[in-house]
C-alpha cells in the first residue's frame, strides 16, 4: 500500500487505458471502482477495499478509548429510545404540586422544577438532543463536503469566491447567528436542526476542500479527466469518495458540536420548548438549581451531555486514526 | 408603564414576579420546597424594621434593574412601548415627581406628603371643574418653584404627543384625558383647574387622569432646539414642536448624561450616567431637593443584569444594598437572611395575567376565542392553587380578576374572592363538547358542529377548526414559564396544542400588542408579560376598554365598555363594583396568582418603614434611605 499525504481511506493501483493510451495511475478510492482492468501495481501490493474495510475496522477495535465511546453510545442510545419502554414517566403532564422533588420513592433522582420526572426527562431530552446532533451534522457535512469539493476542484476565482464567501461566514458568531434565527423561527426540532445544520458546514467545506486540493492533482483524478469525466463525476466517483474518511471522522465530532450546540441554545432558553425537551434545556435552569441546591435537575443531565459528546470525540479520534494511514502505528 | 395611577405595566415584574415569590422557606437545598412559607394574613412575608438613627450621610447605593427591562425613555411623558413600572417609577420618578403620589407605602392610597398638594381637587358645583391647589413644596433643581405653569407645560405637551400618534402615550384613550378637557387655566403660580366635557367621578378623575401628571419644568424646555429661544406652548404649533424636540433627546440614550434638559429636576436625584449597551444608570443626589425626605445618599446606581440568579449572586456577595429575589432563587432566602440582609415581601396592587388575542385570524382563533364558552374552559385548566404551592411557594395571593384577594381594596366586590373557574380538566372537556367540539386528549380537538345554536361551536367557527394556538411569554422569571408550561399541558389534555415562545419583557409589551403592532396580529394567540398595576380607583378603563391604549389583546365587549363608562361618570359607590365583577366573568384573560414581590436590603441601609413597603408596589424612595454605621 503506498502512504499517501492524506488520510486516505485505503489506495489501490490500477491501469486504465483512455483514448487509445496505456496510462498507468493510483487511484485511492475503492468507493470508485473504475472499469475492471488488470491490475499493475505500481505502488505497491494491491490490496482489496474489503481488506481495507477490514484493517480499518481492526485499527478502530485496538483503539480502547473509541471503544468505550462506541459503548457510551450505544448505551445512550438505549437508554434513550428503549428506556421510556421499560421505565414509564408521565412526561406531558406537569405536577405542579411536586416540583423540585428531591430523589426518593417514585422518582429515584427527583422532579424539576415543572414536577416531571428527572430520569424520563434525560430520557426524551436525550432523544431530541442525539436525533437534531445526528441530522444537524449530516446536513452540514453534506453542505460543507459539497462546497468545499467544488471549490477545491475548480479552483480559480471559484474557488477564491466560494471560500471568502466561507471566511466571511466564519467571521460571525455563530452563536449569535443562531439565536436570532432561532429566536425568529421558533425552536423547534426540525428548525433547531436546519438552523443548527445550515450554520456548522463551514468547517468541513474547509477540510473537505483541502482534500480536494491534495487530490485533484493525482494520476486517477487526472486520468478521469482525460477519459471525459465531468466535474460532477470527478466529485461524486472520486474526490468524495476518496475523501469519506475525512467526512466521516468529522461527522462524529459535528455530531458532538451540534449537541453542544443545542445545549448551548437550551441553557439560553432558546431550546425546544413543552412538550419536548433537550438536555440544554433541562441545564438551563443549572445556575439557579445548584445555588439552591437541586443537584439532581443539573448533575445527572450534565453527565449524560458530557459522556455523549465525550463518546463522539473518542469515536472520531479512533476513526480517525483507524483510517489515517500515518496514524495507525502509534 | 406609567400612570401611577392608572395602571401601568407591571412588567415583568409583576408578572413574573410572581415568580418572586420565592419563599421563604426554604431550606436551602436538597429538599423539597413545597412548604408554605411564614406568610402574614396579608400574605406578605418577613417584617420591615425600624428606621435607625444612625444616619451617615453619602455614599453609593447599589440597586438592581429588573432583567430585561431597562429603563430606555427619560422624559416623563412616555410612549406605550416604553411604558414600564421600571422606567417610570424606578428610573423617571427619581427625577420628575408626580402631582399626586401614591401608594402610600404599600397602602393603595394617596401619599400627600410626598405629593406636590395636600388634597385631593375640588369640584366645582356642575360636577366638570376641578380645581388643584399645589402646596409650593417642590423647586426645580435650577432653583425656580415648581408651579401651574409647569402643570399646563406638561398638559400641551400631552395634547401635542397624543395627536401626533395616539402610541405616544401609553396611558392615553382617545377621548378620554386630554381630549375630554375643554378648559385648562393657571389662575395663580399655585393653581390650576381643569374643566371637563362632562360630569366626571371625581375618584375616577383623580386615580386615572391627575395621577399621570408629572409637572415639566417650562422655562427650561419649552423650546425646539438645543439652543432655542422659549416658546408659548400653549400654541399648538409650538407644543408640537416642543414635544419633538423632547421627544428626540429622549430617544438618544447616549446623551442622557450629558443633555442639559435632564439636569433640570425636581426629585431628589439626576441622572450622571447611561449605558446604552445594558441599560445601567447611575444619579447623583439633587442638592437643591426640596420635597419630602432627603437625599442623604449621595449616588444612585441601578445596575442591569441578564438574569435573576445573577442579580441574587450580587445581592449575596454584598455587591447590591437593595435588590429583588425572584422565584428562582427562593430556597436560598434563609442565606441572604444569614448574611444579615434584611427580607420583605407583599403582593402589589395589582394583577398578572396572560392576554388572548382577539384579533388573530389564523384557523379562526378569534372566532373562537371570542366564544365566552371557550375563555371558560380555558380558564377551568389554569390551577392556581397548584401555581401558588408550587410555583410560587405559597408567596403568592389568589386573584381571580383585576382586583385579588389581597391587597384589600374598598372596591373589590364579593365575588372576586372565590374561584369561578376552579380547576377542573373535565369541567373545560365538558364546556367543549357541549357546543360541538370534538375533544381528543392529546390530540387535536375540533369543531364538528359548526354553527351558531346553543349546542354549536359559534358564529364564524368552521367545521374542522382546531384551537391550537402560539403563546409568547417572557422569559424571565422562571415562575412565568412554569405556569404557561402547565396550562399548556393541561390544554393537551383536552387536545389543545400550544406553540410556546419566549422573549423579552420589553419585547412582548410591544410586539404581542394589536395596538403597538397589529402587524403581529395573526402571529400570536395568548401572550404573557407580566401585568399591571393598579390605580387607586381601579377601574380597568384603557385595560379592557374597546381601543384601551393597554388593551393589547383587543377585547371588546359593549357590555363591560357600559360599565366601565358608569364607572367613570357615576358617582355610585357600586359602579366600579359592577365592572370588576364584569371582568371576572368576561375574562379577557386568565388572571394569575399576585405573587409577592420581594425585596432584600442591607443591615447598613435604613429608612422609613414606608418607603422599604413602597417597593413592593414597584416605588422607589431614595430620598428616604440612608447608611448606617
Amino acid at each position: 500500500m503506498s502512504e499517501t499525504n492524506t488520510p486516505a481511506v485505503s489506495t489501490e493501483t490500477e491501469t486504465e487505458t483512455a483514448r487509445g493510451v496505456d496510462v498507468s495511475v493510483t487511484i485511492e478510492s475503492p468507493a470508485a471502482p473504475e472499469p475492471a482492468a488488470p491490475a499493475v501495481s505500481d505502488a505497491g501490493d494491491l490490496q482489496s477495499s474489503t481488506a481495507a474495510w477490514k484493517l480499518t475496522l481492526s485499527e478502530f477495535l485496538k483503539n480502547k478509548m473509541a471503544v468505550a465511546g462506541v459503548a457510551i453510545l450505544v448505551f445512550f442510545i438505549l437508554f434513550c429510545w428503549l428506556g421510556p419502554v421499560f421505565y414509564h414517566s408521565n412526561q406531558e403532564t406537569t405536577d405542579l404540586l411536586n416540583t423540585d422533588g428531591a430523589p426518593g420513592a417514585g422518582h429515584p433522582l427527583g422532579t424539576d422544577s415543572n414536577g416531571f420526572d428527572i430520569i424520563g426527562r434525560i430520557m426524551i431530552g436525550g432523544q431530541t438532543s442525539l436525533w437534531i446532533g445526528f441530522a444537524a451534522a449530516v446536513i452540514a457535512t453534506v453542505i460543507g463536503t459539497l462546497w468545499g469539493a467544488v471549490a477545491g476542484l475548480l479552483g480559480g476565482l471559484i474557488d477564491a469566491t466560494l471560500m471568502r464567501i466561507v471566511d466571511i461566514l466564519l467571521s460571525l458568531p455563530f452563536l449569535l447567528v443562531v439565536l436570532i434565527i432561532s429566536q425568529r423561527y421558533g425552536a423547534n426540532t426540525w428548525g433547531l436542526i436546519i438552523i443548527l445544520g445550515v450554520f456548522s458546514w463551514l468547517v468541513p467545506a474547509r477540510l473537505i476542500r483541502g482534500e480536494v486540493l491534495t487530490l485533484k492533482v493525482r494520476d486517477f483524478v487526472s486520468a478521469a479527466r482525460v477519459m471525459g469525466g465531468t466535474n460532477t463525476r470527478l466529485i461524486f466517483r472520486h474526490l468524495i469518495p476518496n475523501a469519506m474518511g475525512t467526512v466521516i471522522v468529522n461527522i462524529t465530532f459535528q455530531i458532538a458540536d451540534a449537541i453542544l450546540a443545542l445545549a448551548a441554545l437550551g441553557y439560553l432558553n432558546f431550546g425546544v420548548r413543552y412538550p419536548n425537551t433537550d438536555w440544554g434545556s433541562q441545564l438551563g435552569d443549572a445556575q439557579s438549581n445548584l445555588s439552591n441546591g437541586y443537584w439532581w435537575e443539573v448533575f445527572p443531565v450534565g453527565i449524560a451531555l458530557v459522556l455523549v459528546v465525550m463518546a463522539f470525540n473518542f469515536i472520531g479520534d479512533g476513526l480517525r486514526d483507524a483510517v489515517d494511514v500515518r496514524l495507525r502505528k502509534r | 408603564m406609567s400612570r401611577r395611577n392608572l395602571r401601568v405595566l407591571q412588567a415583568a415584574a409583576l408578572v413574573a414576579t410572581g415568580a418572586l415569590a420565592l419563599s421563604a422557606c426554604g431550606s436551602s437545598g436538597g429538599t423539597n420546597n413545597n412548604t408554605k412559607p411564614n406568610t402574614a394574613s396579608d400574605y406578605s412575608y418577613g417584617t420591615i424594621p425600624a428606621a435607625s438613627s444612625n444616619v451617615v450621610p453619602g455614599g453609593t447605593l447599589h440597586i438592581a434593574e429588573d432583567v430585561g427591562a431597562q429603563p430606555n425613555w427619560i422624559m416623563p411623558l412616555t410612549p406605550a412601548a416604553n411604558s414600564s413600572v421600571y422606567d417610570q417609577y424606578q428610573f423617571q420618578y427619581l427625577s420628575w415627581r408626580s402631582l399626586f403620589w401614591s401608594p402610600k407605602g404599600s397602602t393603595p392610597d394617596w401619599d400627600y406628603s410626598r405629593s406636590m398638594t395636600d388634597s385631593k381637587p375640588t369640584v366645582s358645583a356642575d360636577g366638570k371643574t376641578f380645581t388643584i391647589k399645589l402646596n409650593g413644596k417642590y423647586t426645580w433643581s435650577d432653583g425656580q418653584k415648581v408651579t401651574s405653569k409647569d402643570v399646563l407645560f406638561w398638559y400641551y405637551e400631552y395634547k401635542a404627543a397624543v395627536k401626533e400618534s395616539p402610541a405616544n402615550m401609553g396611558n392615553y384613550t382617545p377621548g378620554q384625558f386630554p381630549d375630554n378637557v375643554t378648559a385648562v387655566s393657571a389662575p395663580d403660580d399655585q393653581t390650576v383647574t381643569f374643566t371637563f366635557n362632562q360630569v366626571l367621578n371625581p375618584d375616577w378623575v383623580l386615580g386615572t387622569e391627575f395621577a399621570q401628571i408629572v409637572p415639566m419644568p417650562a422655562h427650561a424646555w419649552a423650546k425646539s432646539s438645543d439652543n432655542g429661544s422659549m416658546l408659548d406652548y400653549t400654541q399648538p404649533a409650538n407644543a408640537k414642536a416642543i414635544y419633538d424636540y423632547l421627544s428626540a433627546a429622549s430617544k438618544k440614550l447616549d446623551t442622557y448624561q450629558t443633555n442639559p434638559l435632564w439636569q433640570v429636576v425636581d426629585g431628589p436625584y439626576k441622572i450622571s450616567m447611561y449605558n446604552t449597551s445594558t441599560g445601567a444608570a447611575n444619579f447623583v443626589a439633587n442638592k437643591n431637593y426640596t420635597g419630602e425626605g432627603k437625599p442623604n445618599i449621595a449616588e444612585i446606581d441601578e445596575l442591569a443584569y441578564t438574569s435573576p440568579t445573577a442579580e441574587f449572586n450580587d445581592l449575596q456577595s454584598g455587591k447590591l444594598d437593595f435588590g429583588y429575589v425572584k422565584s428562582d432563587n427562593y430556597p436560598q432566602l434563609g442565606k441572604l437572611k444569614s448574611n444579615g440582609y434584611v427580607v420583605y415581601g407583599l403582593p402589589s396592587f395589582g394583577f398578572n395575567f396572560s392576554y388572548f388575542n382577539f384579533k388573530n385570524t389564523t384557523g379562526g382563533w378569534d372566532k373562537a376565542i371570542s366564544q365566552l364558552y371557550v375563555r371558560q374552559a380555558f380558564a377551568h385548566l389554569q390551577d392556581q392553587d397548584a401555581e401558588i404551592k408550587g410555583v410560587f411557594k405559597g408567596l403568592a395571593a389568589p386573584a381571580y380578576g383585576p382586583l385579588g384577594v389581597v391587597p384589600k381594596s374598598p372596591y373589590t366586590p364579593a365575588s372576586a374572592l372565590t374561584n369561578p373557574f376552579p380547576f377542573s380538566v373535565d369541567s373545560a372537556k365538558q364546556l367543549l363538547t357541549s357546543h360541538g367540539w370534538t375533544v381528543v386528549p392529546n390530540g387535536t380537538t375540533t369543531c364538528t358542529s359548526p354553527g351558531t345554536a346553543a349546542n354549536q361551536c359559534g358564529a364564524g367557527i368552521v367545521k374542522g377548526q382546531n384551537l391550537n394556538f402560539t403563546m409568547f411569554y417572557t422569559s424571565t422569571p422562571k415562575s412565568v414559564g412554569q405556569m404557561m408550561t402547565a396550562f399548556a399541558a393541561n390544554l393537551k389534555q383536552i387536545g389543545i396544542n400550544v406553540t410556546l415562545k419566549t422573549d423579552t419583557f420589553n419585547n412582548i409589551v410591544t410586539n404581542e400588542s394589536v395596538v403597538s403592532t397589529p402587524k403581529n396580529d395573526n402571529n400570536w394567540g395568548m401572550a404573557d408579560f407580566g401585568g399591571f398595576t393598579e390605580s387607586i380607583y381601579p377601574s380597568t378603563i384603557n385595560l379592557f376598554n374597546t381601543g384601551g391604549s393597554y388593551n393589547q389583546g383587543g377585547f371588546s365587549d359593549p357590555t363591560l365598555d357600559k360599565l366601565i363608562q358608569n364607572s367613570m361618570t357615576s358617582t355610585d359607590s357600586n359602579a366600579l363594583k359592577n365592572e370588576i365583577t364584569a371582568v371576572d366573568a368576561d375574562l379577557p384573560g386568565l388572571f394569575q396568582p399576585n405573587e409577592d414581590r420581594v425585596y432584600a436590603w442591607s443591615p447598613k441601609l435604613s429608612g422609613s418603614t414606608d418607603s422599604f413597603a413602597a417597593a413592593t408596589q414597584f416605588m422607589l424612595n431614595p430620598e428616604d434611605w440612608y447608611f448606617t454605621k
